[in-house]
């Protein structure tokens, strides 16, 4: 799998890089700033990108600019964007277009290896990967969550995340069809239409935490 | 055309018998002069009429006004305009003059609602009745035809009866005059012919005073009616600010004898400066409402007052036992040492030669043109000896008629000159000097700089603490926890890893704390994103319902968005805490050289910035740069908090990190 990497800090940059290698995927080209990066993504088309919200030259929000002029150019270009901060408005700005592909996490989580490059191959095959801080600050912000169960919350919680049911189930210590049941629970509390398709489920349910405020 | 007493051909030479039309020409000419005159008697009759109709409508308006009845308002106006339609048909009829009414047509009867009740000013009534009394009483008052009618009534018994009764005054005088000489008989035979012309001036009179009034010359009545207002406006305005001037004098005089009069007086000094600046700032106000000349006032604010190790207070080099005389002393020495103080008395002391003459010199031109020019010229005219013009011939008289009116023109005309004048005089003496505005600012700026030093310093001690604390002690924890797991790892590889896994999840702990801190300092996306974005950001972040408006063209300087943003962090944060709303809007723009933000929230309000710390903390915030911050909280809502910063913005941040 061919990553396409975008961080300035040169240690971190190496850390990712040999982090990556390890498990397996292929570094097609590591950007140091914003405009490199764009280049990068036009040139090598990776399976993924992961890049960090501040790059060179004005140390902004150069990372998060390219990704998403990639993805209007590219649509459903997997792109994971990492961040010394999260914020929703951020999130929604990666989520407006409605495809998948989609990351958003803080870059402490690179720390557990084994979730971080998970959540790579999740955005990669076109799943969502949102950091816990960005879907708890949803949760606070939402009226609807008061209709469900502490059980349902918590499945809420990881299915906004971009989690698998079979990774739900896993952390929660769940049967896969229990988490089903669960999910059908949900929907059918949020009056959500239910759908097959993991990622748009998903899609939806962050859109549907975003509008429902109280 | 053929004229009376000439021939004229056409052009196929056919003469026409013109001469043949005299003798009965003259017969028509008689009968139209005594139909004239029988006309005018009549009109002269109906002229007379004018006055009950105008005593009715005038004990009309007394109950209206006088005693607030008025339901009587809609009837006595119809009933004055069933007069003034009768004298319009008239003239039309009468003296060939057609007089349009010029009345708004009648408000059309109220609508019945679905729920069957009528609407009147707001409110639901049941019955049509006064919904229809209201509009009629709108229609008669908005009408300007109204007032000018009852003007007509006032005038009209005066005018009309004097135009329309000249003939038959005429013909009396020439019948007694038959009796007394041939003089009387001939001004009858002079008068009496002119009936008819008479006639159409009384229509003239009508229609000028009944008639519709074209669109341009309204205006130019509304314009001259504007001049003469604003000029009779200056007059009151002149004198109030000449009685004004004596009230500073006095005020004046008792400063002077608290100030000079020796040891006896000196209590007085603080109460008659005391008075003295109130008329000051009488001045002051009047000066900026009246004269349009804004005049600041400044006088120096009390100062705190130092206390020695043995508890004594010390003003200047004197030192007091109690407070009370610690106080007294300082007001007395401040107020001494205040430059505003001797401006202040100067003005007072001068006023009468001053301001005084500037407010009452057109009004005494005005005066002195009436009392010495006018009166004593027209006196002269009807033979007085007596007065300016006693001995002078009457041409000099009406020279000196006709330069009495200029006069009084030309002082009426620069009325509102002076009261400007005035004000700018006011503003010499009374305006803070610029050493006083320094002051001022400095004293201003002190204070604001020491609380944005303490401040500051409070904000850094923070966030030692946080850091001392937190991520400090977690990465102690973490070097201790890699050290041993370093030491282990080939003994007991099993608890290497443990520490290890301890490891990061201190790390992990650490990075979470100094986020905080670091958003604590400066927002990150304020430094990615602007102000603008932080905002919305922050709202996204509020557990309730934010929305933001954002007008800002540009970027301000980082200082003064962090105040922004901070100050707006904590406006919502206040909201949440107190406001028990459910709806809070913000919004951010820039105009005129001045960021203006506003929260504004749906929730129970009685805000006070006196006692809450939290907006006392935001004035204290945005003091710092020149911001202020007004705060409008009635009992039970809505709040609205403005904040303004004066500051420039620039184009969006483009320097390299």
């Amino acid at each position: 799998m061919r990553v396409v990497l975008a961080e300035d800090l040169a240690l971190l940059r190496q850390g990712l890089v040999l982090l990556l290698e390890s498990h397996g995927f292929e570094i097609a080209a590591a950007a140091t700033s914003g405009p490199e990066l764009l280049a990068a993504l036009r040139d090598h088309r990776p399976d993924v990108a992961v890049v960090d919200v501040r790059l060179p030259p004005t140390c902004t929000d150069e990372g998060l600019q390219a990704a998403l002029v990639a993805r209007r150019e590219t649509p459903g270009l997997p792109i994971l964007v990492l961040s010394q901060h999260v914020e929703q408005l951020y999130a929604r700005e990666l989520l407006a277009d409605g495809s998948g592909g989609i990351g958003y996490l803080l870059k402490d989580r690179v720390l557990d290896a084994e979730q971080f490059v998970d959540a790579v191959r999740r955005v990669a095959a076109g799943g969502t990967a949102m950091d816990p801080d960005v879907v708890a600050k949803l949760f606070a912000r939402s009226r609807a969550i008061d209709r469900l169960t502490p059980r349902e919350r918590d499945v809420l919680e990881l299915m906004a995340e971009g989690r698998s049911n079979a990774a739900i189930g896993g952390r929660l210590f769940l049967s896969e069809s229990a988490v089903g049941k669960h999910i059908a629970n949900i929907f059918t509390k949020l009056d959500l239409a239910v759908s097959d398709d993991d990622n748009r489920r998903v899609l939806a349910v962050l859109a549907y935490l975003d509008s429902s405020t109280n | 055309m053929a004229g009376p007493g000439g021939d004229s051909y056409t052009q196929d030479g056919y003469v026409a018998p013109v001469r043949a039309t005299y003798p009965f020409g003259h017969t028509r000419r008689m009968r139209s002069v005594a139909v004239a005159v029988l006309r005018s008697i009549a009109l002269a009759a109906v002229a007379l009429a004018a006055t009950p109709v105008a005593a009715i409508t005038l004990v009309a308006l007394t109950l209206v006004f006088g005693l607030g009845l008025v339901i009587v308002l809609p009837p006595v106006v119809v009933f004055d305009r069933k007069y003034a339609n009768t004298l319009r048909s008239l003239a039309s009829r009468w003296c060939g003059v057609d007089v349009p009414r010029p009345y708004r047509t009648e408000p059309a009867p109220p609508v019945r609602r679905p729920d069957g009740l009528y609407e009147a000013d707001n409110r639901l009534h049941r019955h049509a009745w006064w919904p229809r009394m209201s509009a009629r009483i709108g229609w008669a008052l908005g009408d300007r035809a109204t007032g000018k009618d009852l003007l007509f009534l006032l005038l009209h018994p005066v005018v009309g009866v004097g135009l329309a009764g000249l003939p038959l005054a005429a013909l009396g005088v020439a019948i007694g005059g038959l009796v007394s000489g041939a003089w009387p008989l001939v001004a009858a035979i002079v008068v009496v012919p002119t009936a008819p012309v008479l006639l159409k001036a009384y229509g003239q009179w009508c229609r000028v005073m009944l008639g519709t009034v074209s669109p341009r010359r309204q205006a130019s009545i509304d314009a001259r009616k504007l001049w003469w207002g604003t000029r009779l406006v200056a007059l009151v305005r002149l004198g109030a600010l000449g009685a004004s001037g004596v009230l500073a004098a006095l005020a004046g005089l008792y400063n002077l004898i608290g100030l000079t009069a020796g040891i006896g007086f000196v209590f007085l000094f603080a109460p008659s400066t005391s008075s003295l600046r109130r008329v000051a700032d009488l001045r002051r106000h009047l000066a900026n409402v009246w004269s349009g000349v804004p005049v600041a006032s400044l006088y120096t604010t009390p100062r705190s007052l130092d206390l020695e190790p043995d508890g004594r207070y010390r003003v200047g080099k004197s030192l007091f036992k109690t407070e009370r005389w610690a106080r007294w002393a300082e007001r007395q020495d401040r107020l001494l040492k205040d430059n505003a103080t001797w401006r202040d008395l100067g003005w007072a002391l001068a006023e009468p030669a001053t301001g005084m003459v500037i407010a009452l010199l057109p009004i005494a031109a005005i005066v002195a043109a009436v009392l010495e020019l006018i009166a004593p010229g027209v006196a002269r005219a009807f033979g007085d000896e007596d007065g300016l013009f006693r001995a002078a011939p009457v041409w000099l008289a009406a020279i000196g008629i006709a330069a009495g009116i200029a006069a009084g023109i030309f002082a009426v005309h620069l009325a509102p000159r002076f009261v400007r004048w005035h004000g700018q005089w006011t503003a010499v003496l009374l305006a803070p000097t610029r050493g006083a505005e320094l002051a001022q600012r400095v004293e201003h700026l002190t204070e604001t700089r020491s609380d944005a030093v303490a401040a500051q310093a409070a904000e850094v001690r923070r966030i030692e603490r946080d850091l001392h604390d937190g991520a400090q002690a977690r990465l102690v924890a973490l070097g201790l926890a890699l050290g041993n797991a370093e030491r282990l790892v080939d003994t007991d590889p099993e608890a290497a890893k443990r520490l290890v896994t301890q490891a990061r999840e201190a790390s992990s702990t650490a990075l979470a704390e100094i986020r905080d801190v670091v958003r604590g300092i400066h927002p990150p996306v304020l430094a990615e994103r602007g102000l603008g974005d932080a905002v919305r950001a922050l709202a996204l972040d509020t557990p309730m319902p934010v929305d933001v408006t954002v007008d800002l063209p540009g970027r301000a300087a980082e200082a003064v968005e962090s105040a922004a943003y901070f100050a707006v962090a904590e406006a919502l944060a206040n909201v949440v805490k107190h406001a028990r709303a459910s709806r809070i809007e913000v919004n951010l723009r820039w105009a005129d050289g001045v960021l203006r933000l506003t929260v504004r929230d749906d929730g129970r309000g009685g805000a006070d910035p006196r006692r809450g710390t939290g907006l006392a903390g935001l004035t204290r915030r945005l003091g710092t740069f020149d911001g202020s911050l007004t705060v409008d909280s009635p009992p039970g809502g809505p709040t609205v908090l403005t904040m303004e910063l004066p500051c420039v913005l620039s184009s969006p941040k483009t320097s390299p990190c």
